[in-house]
């Protein structure tokens, strides 16, 4: 082996890492990986309003928010009157699951607060949020009509989420 | 608390390893001696440190501390103590744990199984180990911690992931890992010797060993894998040329052509640049494939979460170990190239193509593996390699090898005349030809030319094999057969016993390919699939409540030539917490065929969707993988020193 | 350079090592060049920017309440989607354990008009985790929040 063969491993590895470090900043809209697997998951509950039965199924066609709440929760009551205020002017559907809650607490603490969700999912235990990834209160999922989850804010909105960080998103 | 003692513990053991790397520079300042002695002591703390982490996050699990996010998304109250274990390797963080604890393991016997080669080289393997080592443990400390606490604490788990429920999982990662993770071995071992700048032979004896141990573990650990494939996914394959896989068997094939680079360095003392290449290659492989599996670079079926951020922190670390290894083989290699005359008939010059073959299949392969970064990186569009492409290119490649095999183990060192070998040779060519057409064409039926060479291939090396045993046994002076049997060199029974399983394995895997049937239809209760003089009918389903699952399971009765021979009862199986449904195969083996009955949807209330495979001589795939398991094992516990010490025909 | 006899065998050499590293490019290329399958998604289908009638690979997610099975055969269509647009599909064949309405798949066919694909292999891919990534971030920075203990 002269000099010259033995510099060939390094420059076909250079190659290599070119295209290796190319594939880790590719355009995710454009490869369907990331996005695979982000949809509502499957569950069953009921109604903390209603008690009528829930499942996923039953929140496709339309888009909305998915707010994690629970009557224990001081950065849900923060966020409240944000949540009103996109209830009140119709600016888009806002389902609710309460989150390790029992049922009393949460239905005193919406008579008292307002109720700005157009139906909430009962989650005593907490496993319908493990599966969506929660790990507290409050969060908010933006969901589309096929049930895909578009966006997740982790904390209290503030005012002028809706605008800011929602709009943007349908309007793509 | 008990969490955290396993942060820091792996936080002391990244400090030593820093210490440890440190030794390599201090060469001038402090002697030999106390180096080596140092670096002995710390890698057994090393791996000390690392062991008791482990065990604390494997406690973490059993008792259900659902306090750390790791166990908590891997995780379950209602799960098997046994998977509890297992499901500390069950995901990224804990798999990664599980790496540097088995690259400690390593570093820590060679630092006690190095007494026959120089302290210098020693103390330079083991400080490029302490590298190795601080690089894994900053990344588990940095990126992806095992022992991550989260809050609220979740009541229950996630749930392992059903798929890995299974006692597959429990010994085929860590004996893959031992495999990766061994090639580190000779590559440690490349790189001092290249610092050094010379060799002596009875070092490469010693490195020799190793790399048998390494290929045993990883030939063990990609056929569990296999197998483990073909008995829980249920669509009876056992290769899908999946890019994890492919991470798995380059390193395997490279270190196969290593294993064989170096019987020719250590008998003849050249192929030492080839030798060198070969162990960074492997190790580069090995590394390779930890970027591919993590990154969320490629698409696979077997890849952990997407995370660019991880991606980034192993390609950068990759870079430069290779960057500066295959550096330093630009600049130091040339010291090592010796030059002895051998023939084109000569043993030399058949494992010259070995190798020549073997690297350039690997490339074949890795080339497709990496085909779909390469065409969207050019913007020639989202491109993917289909299997078709790898079994061509891996028959094309590796055919004209396995027809070498056989002249190679009758040729002679520096030179063989051509017509010694064609007299051995002769008569089992011919035997070959007849049964490989009997069979192709009698027994079952074929279109393909293909077929025919493959197994004329197969047989053509299981016959030679099994001459050259007898050619020695009938050359030793001994004259009873057990005595004779012992004094044969147990290098002969490796390379003939790890020769013939690879022809078991080109038949298994010829046969069960092209002369298997596949039937996927409709079955209602009653009906009857009939394949040859065999019979199934599908009696029914019943359901079975379990643990953490429900199952449906299948009614098959098998009859042959009109007489019940057994049932079979595949599952359907619907897992409580994470909702998923898994297929749970029923398969009935024997050394001439496998049967294999998977369930598929339910269409009403007595039909259903079902599967049966016929597949002949499928069983020779893992027979012929334990044999070159057990000529590995021959050739570790071998008596001899080295090879040199043996006659150049032999 | 005078053909002696040494010269001469290094000339054969270095011919037969071209010879050889050629058919091995052209055997690998062949092989490349015969087995590439390129990818689209549902909205380039919709827009034309795929190919009838040839062999690719198209991934995206199931719509929920698509799928419907035949009672008698292996048929099944169901409707495949990404963020804008949606693709019907029709496969004759058992379906992964994976594969389920709302979950991404990755399959290859062909498309026999701009909404419609006939597949011959469906994947379904599952990650290890649930969650999308970004969470992970988001767990790392502060928030105003108080959680339960």
């Amino acid at each position: 082996m002269n000099y010259k063969i033995s510099a060939l491993p390094i420059f076909i590895f250079l190659g290599i890492l070119y295209f290796l470090y190319n594939g880790l900043y590719e355009d995710p809209t454009v490869i369907p990986s990331p996005l695979i697997g982000k949809t509502l998951p499957v569950f069953e509950s009921t109604s903390l309003i209603s008690n009528k039965a829930l499942t996923n199924k039953d929140f496709l066609g339309k888009s909305y928010l998915l707010n994690i709440w629970a009557s224990w929760c001081y950065g849900c009551s923060l966020e409240h009157d944000n949540l009103l205020d996109i209830y009140n002017n119709d600016k888009i559907l806002i389902y609710g699951l309460n989150y390790k809650d029992d049922k009393k607490s949460a239905l005193d603490w919406l008579k008292s607060k307002g109720n700005p969700y157009s139906d909430i999912i009962v989650d005593t235990s907490g496993d319908i949020g493990i599966n969506l990834g929660v790990y507290g209160a409050p969060e908010t999922f933006l969901i589309n009509s096929d049930g895909l989850i578009l966006f997740k804010h982790v904390g209290p909105i503030s005012t002028g989420f809706y605008e800011k960080e929602i709009l943007p998103l349908l309007l793509k | 608390m008990i969490p955290e003692i396993g942060n820091i513990f792996l936080s002391i053991s990244a400090s030593i390893s820093l210490c440890l790397f440190s030794l390599i520079f201090i060469k001038r300042y402090v002697d030999i001696n106390f180096r080596y002695t140092l670096s002995k002591y710390l890698s057994i703390f090393i791996f000390f440190f690392i062991f008791v982490s482990f065990l604390l996050l494997s406690y973490a699990f059993l008792t259900d501390d659902f306090s750390l996010r790791y166990v908590a998304n891997n995780s379950n109250v209602s799960l098997e103590n046994v998977y509890k274990f297992s499901a500390v390797w069950g995901a990224h963080e804990g798999s990664i744990l599980l790496w540097v604890l088995v690259l400690s393991l390593w570093n820590f016997f060679i630092s006690i199984y190095s007494k026959t080669i120089p302290k210098s080289i020693v103390v330079d393997m083991l400080s490029i180990m302490g590298i190795l080592l601080l690089f894994f443990l900053l990344f588990i400390l940095f990126t992806s911690n095992p022992f991550d606490r989260i809050f609220p604490i979740p009541l229950n788990g996630r749930d392992l992931n059903p798929l890995l429920q299974d006692p597959g999982l429990i010994i085929h990662p860590p004996m893959l890992y031992i495999g990766y993770v061994g090639t580190s071995v000779p590559f440690v071992f490349a790189i001092a010797i290249l610092l050094k700048g010379n060799i002596n032979i009875s070092w490469i004896a010693w490195l020799r060993k190793w790399v048998i141990a390494t290929w045993l573990f990883l030939t063990f650990g990609i056929t569990l894998g296999s197998w483990w494939a073909y008995h829980e996914l249920g669509w009876g394959g056992w290769w899908f040329w999946d890019p994890v896989e492919n991470a798995s068997f380059m390193p395997w094939l490279a270190i196969t052509a290593l294993l064989h680079s170096l019987i020719v360095s250590e008998k003849r003392g050249i192929f030492i640049s080839w030798s060198i290449l070969l162990s960074i290659l492997t190790f580069s492989l090995s590394l390779l494939g930890t970027f591919l599996v993590r990154s969320g670079v490629l698409v696979s079926v077997h890849a952990f979460a997407n995370d660019p951020e991880r991606g980034l922190f192993i390609l950068l670390f990759l870079s430069v170990v290779i960057g500066l290894s295959l550096g330093l083989y630009y600049v130091k290699s040339p010291k090592l190239v010796f030059y002895k005359k051998y023939s084109i008939t000569s043993k030399e010059f058949m494992l010259l193509m070995n190798n020549l073959f073997l690297t350039i299949t690997t490339f074949a392969i890795l080339l497709g593996t990496l085909y779909p970064l390469i065409s969207s990186s050019l913007n020639i569009g989202k491109i993917s390699v289909g299997a078709p492409y790898f079994n061509f290119i891996f028959s094309a490649l590796m055919l004209p090898i396995i027809f070498l095999m056989s002249p190679a183990i009758f040729t002679s060192w520096k030179n063989t005349s051509y017509n010694k070998i064609q007299k051995k040779l002769f008569k089992i060519f011919f035997y070959s030809v007849i049964i490989s057409y009997i069979f192709a064409n009698i027994f079952f039926s074929t279109k393909f030319f293909i077929v025919n060479i493959a197994i004329f291939l197969a047989v053509f090396t299981v016959l030679s094999s099994l001459k050259r045993i007898i050619d020695i046994l009938n050359t030793t002076k001994q004259n009873f057969i057990i005595t004779k049997i012992i004094s044969v060199p147990s290098y002969v029974y490796a390379n003939s016993l790890a020769h013939i399983g690879i022809g078991f394995v080109i038949l298994g895997i010829t046969f069960s390919t092209y002369f298997s049937t596949q039937n996927e239809l409709v079955m209602n209760f009653g009906d009857k699939v009939n394949i040859k003089n065999i019979s199934i009918k599908f009696s029914g389903v019943k359901n079975i409540v379990s643990k953490n699952y429900i199952s449906q399971t299948g009614i098959f009765d098998y009859y042959e030539d009109k007489n019940y021979v057994l049932s079979f009862f595949p599952e359907k199986r619907s897992y409580n917490i994470q909702k998923n449904v898994m297929t749970e195969a029923a398969i009935s083996s024997n050394l001439f065929r496998d049967i294999y009955i998977a369930l598929g949807d339910k269409l009403s209330e007595n039909s259903w969707v079902v599967r049966i495979y016929y597949k002949p001589f499928i069983q020779l795939l893992w027979y012929g993988a334990a044999l070159m398991i057990l000529g590995g094992l021959f050739g570790i516990f071998g008596r001899y020193k080295s090879l040199k010490n043996f006659s150049d025909e032999l | 350079m005078k053909i002696t006899k040494k010269n001469k065998k290094l000339i054969t050499k270095y011919l037969v090592l071209f010879f050889a590293l050629s058919s091995f490019s052209a055997i690998i290329i062949y092989a490349l060049s015969k087995n590439m399958v390129y990818f689209y998604t549902p909205t380039q289908a919709i827009n034309n920017e795929a190919p009838i009638n040839l062999s690719i690979r198209i991934g995206g997610m199931v719509k929920i309440n698509s799928v419907k099975k035949s009672s008698s055969d292996l048929n099944v269509t169901f409707i495949v989607h990404d963020l804008n647009h949606k693709i019907f599909v029709h496969y004759e064949g058992i379906l992964p354990d994976l594969f389920s309405e709302g979950q991404g798949i990755i399959m290859t066919g062909k498309l026999i008009n701009q909404n419609n694909f006939l597949a011959t292999e469906v994947l379904a891919k599952h990650d290890e985790n649930y969650m999308p990534p970004e969470v992970a971030d988001m767990m790392k920075k502060d928030s105003e929040v108080f959680y339960k203990k």
